[in-house]
């Protein structure tokens, strides 16, 4: 079973530099879960990669937080697709 | 070091105004932004060309030079450092440009420009303080079929980096492990980020796969396949006897359990062999056979 990791959000956002506004915002959103624990904020470590991009996304390309949650919803929908494509391209060379 | 046309790399013109340039970027940044474009190389590189474009024709100073000195515009600034010394030894400007390497070469040049713009361009990272993890990288590891039946160890070269891999068995064609720090360096002090190793698994067997089961086509004769009897088999692990039921019609398929291929991290768990009989009719049939078919037919 994977274990789960949690990371206090003051200390992510002191290390990341990412303002708190901003992970406070995400999970308005839905985009991120926080888990509260003794009056302390923490987040799943799996998320940071996550949070990551929709800072660049946020930062770069000026997308609200609107569009971060339809691009993270389209990025995986076409991974689901190309895995679909991936199985389905194996299952025809079985005919081939 | 090859001349990038930031104007072309962008779509436009030279008479482009401070708009146009920020409407082109804008786009080009949407289009070929990593995050939208996983495992796209190519996408990363224009992205990256893209970025740089914007980062000098987007600054009036950088744009003026740029503009003036085409393809030189990164020495401009040496340049021009060049022509004072030169004029005051009494030279004339001509010369500075023809005599090559004699006073300067590129790398006191580049060093030069770095010192004045403050290092390189950084996909835009100068524009915010926060850390990032850095650029994970994607490698392919091509393997045979036959090398996934067991976890291997493996060697790899990643530029003067070598790193030890164990393989486990059963890996599959397309999927993609993550080693953990061993990508690029991280952003303004952010950890390292990871490196992802595709398998692209070779098929080298008589067999054909999906995900971890085997499938073959086994020729039976007509009176095998009628009257029943034993025939032979090849497996990975080997050949492997087989009974064939009397009357058995052509496209049966029969299941050899446990003989395909290892699951991945599911030790001494295995897929499936699945043999498709053909049924192969005899041919140049001799007088007496014919009579004999006839006789048969006539029976039904």
């Amino acid at each position: 079973m994977a274990q789960e990791k949690y990371i206090l959000v003051k200390h992510y956002c002191k290390v990341s530099k990412i303002e708190d506004s901003f992970l406070n915002r995400l999970h308005e959103f839905g985009l991120i879960t926080f888990k509260e624990q003794q009056n302390d904020i923490y987040i799943d470590e799996q998320d940071i990669s996550e949070i990551e991009r929709m800072f660049r996304l946020h930062h770069d390309l000026g997308i609200n937080f609107e569009g971060l949650d339809a691009i993270k919803e389209m990025l995986a929908r076409i991974q689901q697709l190309e895995e679909e494509l991936n199985y389905l391209q194996k299952k025809l060379r079985l005919y081939e | 070091m090859e001349f990038i046309d930031y104007y072309k790399v962008l779509g436009l013109d030279k008479s482009a105004s401070t708009a146009d340039i920020k409407k082109a970027y804008r786009k080009l940044a949407r289009k070929y932004h990593p995050d939208l474009n996983p495992n796209d190389t190519a996408a990363q590189q224009k992205f990256q060309q893209v970025n740089e474009a914007n980062e000098v024709l987007s600054d009036p100073e950088k744009r003026k030079k740029y503009d003036q000195y085409g393809k030189d515009w990164q020495h401009a600034d040496a340049y021009e450092e060049a022509r004072k010394q030169q004029q005051s030894q009494g030279f004339n400007r001509q010369q500075t440009y023809t005599s090559g390497g004699q006073g300067f070469d590129d790398s006191q040049f580049s060093d030069f420009f770095e010192s004045m713009f403050g290092g390189g361009f950084s996909s835009g990272g100068r524009r915010r303080a926060a850390q990032f993890k850095g650029q994970d990288l994607n490698a392919t590891l091509r393997l045979n079929l036959t090398d996934v039946l067991q976890s291997q160890k493996q060697t790899i070269n990643l530029g003067d980096k070598k790193i030890r891999l164990t393989i486990p068995a059963g890996v599959e064609d397309g999927q993609t492990i993550k080693i953990k720090g061993y990508g690029g360096e991280g952003v303004q002090g952010g950890p390292k980020g990871d490196l992802y190793i595709t398998f692209e698994i070779l098929n080298n067997t008589q067999f054909k796969q999906l995900e971890s089961d085997l499938y073959a086509t086994k020729e039976i004769s007509l009176y095998t396949a009628l009257l029943g009897g034993e025939i032979t088999v090849d497996t990975l692990s080997g050949k492997v006897k087989l009974k064939v039921k009397p009357e058995t019609q052509n496209d049966t398929k029969v299941k050899l359990k446990g003989k395909g291929l290892p699951k991945y991290k599911q030790e001494n768990t295995f897929g499936d062999l699945y043999i498709t009989y053909k049924i192969k009719l005899p041919t140049n049939l001799t007088e007496k056979e014919k009579s004999l078919f006839s006789e048969l037919s006539n029976l039904r």
